[in-house]
């Protein structure tokens, strides 16, 4: 049985290699545009001979043959080991039950969540027509050199678009990051995130010190082969007798308090999302006391959002 | 130096001494790492850029905004709890911002970004704020209520600009509503009392724009929205398909009787008038003209459709909403240029609006046709006069109508005139001839009651009211003498009455402002001031006769709560704008000297009080008498101090708050006497 379950994991790859969840259309891993041939820029979305959309760069980085070829290679690695250590089971099931039940988790602070569900337009009549429904920033600011700084140089001029999360099993992201969970809807984002197998931070610093070295390969993974990414790494963590409690626990780590300790699998969705992609709302333990009435005030109102959506 | 700054996380970015961008949580002004932080950078759609002096000054900028965007949209989500202690919670929070971090101002103008869906629910919760004790939130909410109306027609006007006014920018109608709304000037727009005024403030929120061709194009669309501000333009039937009203089920048109017809269209004139009271002229436009097509689809039908304008314009006069006024009249002098009585009403308008030559010319030309209708347009003429103080000429006017002598009520508005100039003996002789004639009328006695009223014969002016009130049988001219009732009721502190007599007034009339107004003023008196602000509508500057009264009472109320700004705003900064009479003028002085009393600001006191001419109404005088020993005693004038006391002891009018002003000043206690001069104030316009 737990054969036959890490081919399933394996075959999948496959069919995933060239269209994307949803059979939304992406490039081929060698980065030639599927409807005019011509090269594609890997750091942008749509074809710039043509303008096809070519999917987002994050998701495409993720899927090159050089990628894939890569992470299974560490994943048949992991298997040949669970399988003379005897827990081959527990890494079957820890990576079915990441396919199944884990979605990305982005933790935010009391007011950024506050503005989440507060910017809905039902408050007001006449809303839409006066702000419309996107960006509310000046065109003027859409270069501005600042922004692109903090937005740093991994994942090159595509960065700035990228929004961060966790991959979690549970609604729980990182506490390090603000006192709310917002647990996105998978049908939101499984075409548009990507996985890094730690956070980006350390992962600069270890794999890829300066702009200018390659990204190591096998470390990246897609929505559809993010189970394999997070078997892959922890992988020699799992033992006979654990429990999916114990799994929980493992995917996101975190001491509330040093951002530096924190270990996760880091989820790099493409652009933004808004209110109606979040599933779930939940507080981080051990809130302030003084911020306690807005975290408890954001969540009620989303909660009444979503009992009437 | 330049900064980025988020509204929502609280960032700001800036360019360190060395060249390298420096990310900086503000409110704890600690530094973040752009790399290891990635995650708490997520939110990229509000980050504006700033130009600051320094550090500091980009640090208070970032937290100024956060805090302010923190404020607004806990007050936006808390207006849909069910839970009536996570609202309180919630408005404690917002009470503290306001308190310690947030401006009110900055709050109310950012609240309005849009009108609400339900301002009632605003409203609802300013009250409960209130309640609560938390007086900044419950000013700062019940300001946004009350500004939705103006909100809402200016966005209908806003929406319904021409697209082709925006073409030239690059960021469109909608941006450019969000410059405006992140000015913070949306509430003083809003309020603006003039077009002049409001081009002023409109143009240099967008001072920033380095194109002086978009300049230029901002220009236009100041003008465009102050034109329709302030004359009410209307809009074409395909703009108003896209405002966002349910729209009514469209009228059959299988023939209907007579009386239906009367009755369908009283029922459309009471909708059109409850949408220009709820600010929706978008909408009443809409209904006005789906009326006037059908009543004017015969050529007989045309008469029955200037009478539903007419009818419409004269409640809106009667609350205050001269603008939307002014469209009607104008829709119904297009449907008959010659309209006589159309003429004499739009004539009146511009006379209540200031606009005294281009009234003259109206009246002027109605004059010119023989019968009845020009011998009440050479009234309405003199009227003119009269309102722009000239009284002789007006007068002179009057006398020049042929046989003005047999003609009672030329007569008596002669009589009315030498009563304003303060000839009460001689007015009191015309109005007693007029009777021994057989020509008096209630006209005539409310001349002598309000000239009984201006010596301080309160009792007298009480009794010839209710004789006429109770006699009168006309619906229209009754309500006006019952307010004046009221009016001299308050004065004598009958309060009881006189707010039963409006609250009947409101109950019958629900639009009629005057009435709304003094019991606002009667709650003020009853110390339950916060509740007479509760029920005074907010329609922002004066901008004809009698609209001083609005924010006169508002600002005593806001005064007696001890609002100071606000209440300057009303009392002082409207004294040269609003179009008074002189006695009017000297009545408003008096409160603006009070405002400054009550912040001890002796001097500004002075200044104005130097202004009050002689008045002929003993009760002004004696309040004027009394501010200018609040005057002495503020500035230890003992000799002046002595002076004044004699003269005030020494007989005058008998009032209760008055008297009990000067026992305080005596005392040396300006905090009541303060209190006391504001209840003079409230108790005397009317």
């Amino acid at each position: 049985m737990p054969e036959a379950n890490a081919h399933s994991i394996r075959s999948y790859r496959a069919v995933a290699l060239f269209s994307g969840g949803n059979g939304m259309q992406i490039a081929n891993p060698n980065e030639s545009c599927s409807k005019c041939g011509m090269r594609a820029n890997e750091a942008v979305r749509h074809c710039q001979a043509c303008g096809f959309d070519l999917g987002p760069p994050n998701v495409r980085a993720s899927r090159t043959a050089k990628e894939v070829a890569a992470l299974q290679v560490r994943y048949e690695n992991e298997l040949e080991i669970a399988k003379k250590s005897g827990y081959s089971a527990e890494l079957d099931a820890f990576a079915k039950l990441v396919a199944e039940r884990s979605s990305v988790v982005v933790s935010m602070t009391a007011e950024v969540a506050l503005q989440l569900v507060a910017n809905e337009g039902n408050l007001y009549a006449n809303y839409e027509q006066l702000v419309g429904g996107g960006s509310r920033v000046p065109a003027k600011f859409e270069n501005d050199s600042h922004r692109l700084a903090v937005v740093g140089s991994l994942f090159g001029s595509y960065g700035e678009k990228l929004r961060y999360g966790v991959l979690s099993l549970t609604k729980n992201g990182l506490p390090t990051y603000g006192e709310i969970f917002c647990r996105l809807k998978p049908i939101t984002i499984d075409t548009r995130v990507s996985f890094l197998e730690w956070n980006s931070y350390r992962f600069a610093s270890e794999k890829k010190p300066s702009a200018t070295d390659q990204f190591p390969p096998g470390y990246r993974a897609d929505w559809e082969r993010r189970s394999v990414l997070a078997a892959v790494k922890l992988g020699t963590q799992l033992q006979c007798g654990q429990t999916e409690k114990d799994w929980e626990g493992m995917l996101v780590v975190s001491d509330g308090k040093n951002r530096t300790l924190d270990d996760f699998i880091e989820a790099h969705i493409y652009e933004g999302f808004n209110v109606f992609s979040i599933e779930a709302m939940t507080a981080a333990a051990n809130i302030l006391r003084g911020r306690r009435t807005l975290v408890r005030a954001v969540i009620t109102k989303f909660e009444k959002m979503q009992a009437r959506s | 130096m330049k900064a980025t700054y988020s509204r929502s996380t609280g960032v700001c970015v800036f360019d360190s001494s060395g060249g390298v961008p420096e990310v900086v949580y503000a409110p704890e002004s600690k530094r973040l790492n752009p790399a290891l932080d990635r995650h708490a950078l997520c939110i990229a759609d509000d980050w504006d850029v700033t130009e600051c002096a320094d550090i500091e000054e980009v640090l208070q900028t970032t937290c100024d905004a956060f805090y302010l965007e923190r404020a607004r949209a806990l007050t936006q989500i808390c207006l849909s709890f069910d839970d009536a202690e996570l609202r309180k919670e919630v408005l404690h929070d917002i009470e503290t911002d306001l308190a310690t971090r947030v401006l009110p101002e900055r709050l109310i103008a950012r609240l309005l970004l849009a009108p609400l869906v339900d301002s009632e629910a605003m409203q609802e919760l300013a009250k409960e704020a209130l309640s609560l004790g938390f007086a900044a939130t419950a000013n700062s909410l019940k300001r946004v209520a009350e500004l939705q109306p103006l909100l809402r027609r200016f966005v209908g006007y806003w929406l319904n600009l021409p697209d082709q006014l925006f073409t030239s920018f690059s960021y469109a109608r909608r941006e450019l509503w969000m410059r405006l709304v992140f000015s913070g000037q949306v509430p003083k727009l809003l309020e603006a009392g003039s077009s002049q005024a409001f081009s002023s403030l409109f143009s240099p929120i967008f001072f920033d724009e380095p194109s002086i061709a978009k300049r230029k194009v901002i220009v236009s669309i100041a003008n465009e929205l102050a034109k329709r501000l302030q004359v009410g333009d209307g809009f074409s039937s395909t703009a108003l398909a896209s405002y966002d009203e349910t729209t009514e089920d469209a009228e059959t048109h299988r023939p209907v009787s007579a009386l239906g017809a009367h009755q369908s269209a009283l029922s459309q004139v009471d909708a059109i008038v409850k949408a220009v009271a709820e600010g929706k002229d978008e909408w009443a436009k809409q209904i006005m003209d789906e009326l006037v097509a059908k009543q004017a689809a015969t050529s007989s039908g045309v008469k029955f459709a200037i009478k539903s304008l007419c009818n419409i314009a004269q409640q809106c006069a009667e609350m205050f909403r001269t603008d939307f006024e002014r469209t009607t009249l104008e829709k119904a002098i297009d449907l008959d240029r010659s309209d006589a009585w159309t003429l004499i009403q739009f004539g009146d308008h511009l006379k209540r609006g200031g606009e005294y030559e281009h009234a003259e010319q109206v009246f002027n030309q109605v004059i010119q046709e023989p019968g009845a209708d020009s011998l009440v347009a050479a009234s309405a003429l003199a009227d003119v006069y009269a309102q722009r103080g000239h009284f002789e000429t007006a007068i002179e006017m009057y006398k020049s109508i042929p046989d003005w002598k047999a003609i009672a009520i030329v007569r008596t508005a002669i009589a009315d005139n030498l009563r304003r100039l303060g000839l009460f003996d001689a007015a009191r002789k015309a109005y007693e001839e007029l009777e021994l004639e057989g020509l008096g009328s209630y006209r005539s006695k409310i001349g002598k009651a309000e000239i009984a009223k201006r010596l301080g014969e309160l009792p007298l002016a009480e009794a010839i009211y209710r004789n006429v009130v109770s006699a009168e049988r006309d619906q229209q001219d009754a309500w006006v003498y019952k307010l004046a009732l009221a009016g001299i009721l308050k004065q004598q502190r009958k309060l009881a009455e006189a707010f039963q007599i409006v609250e009947s007034l409101i109950e019958e009339f629900p639009f009629l402002m005057e009435a709304k107004l003094l019991r606002a003023a009667i709650w003020g008196l009853m110390d339950r001031e916060s509740i007479g602000l509760d029920s005074l509508p907010d329609s922002g500057k004066p901008r004809a006769y009698r609209e001083w009264l609005q924010q006169y009472y508002r600002g005593l109320l806001l005064l007696k709560l001890g609002r100071f700004e606000d209440a300057k705003t009303r009392l002082v900064e409207n004294l040269n704008s609003a179009l008074l009479t002189g006695e009017e003028r000297d009545i408003q002085r008096l409160a603006a000297a009070v405002t400054f009393l009550a912040r001890n600001e002796t001097s500004e006191a002075s200044l104005v009080l130097e202004k009050v001419v002689a008045v002929s109404d003993r009760y002004v005088e004696y309040l004027w008498k009394v501010l200018q020993l609040h005057m002495a005693v503020a500035e230890h004038d003992q000799k002046r101090k002595d002076e004044l006391l004699v003269t005030l002891k020494s007989g005058g009018v008998e009032d209760v708050y008055l008297s009990q002003a000067v026992k305080e000043l005596e005392r040396g206690n300006m905090e009541q006497a303060i209190r006391f001069e504001i209840k003079a104030l409230l108790a005397l316009a009317a």
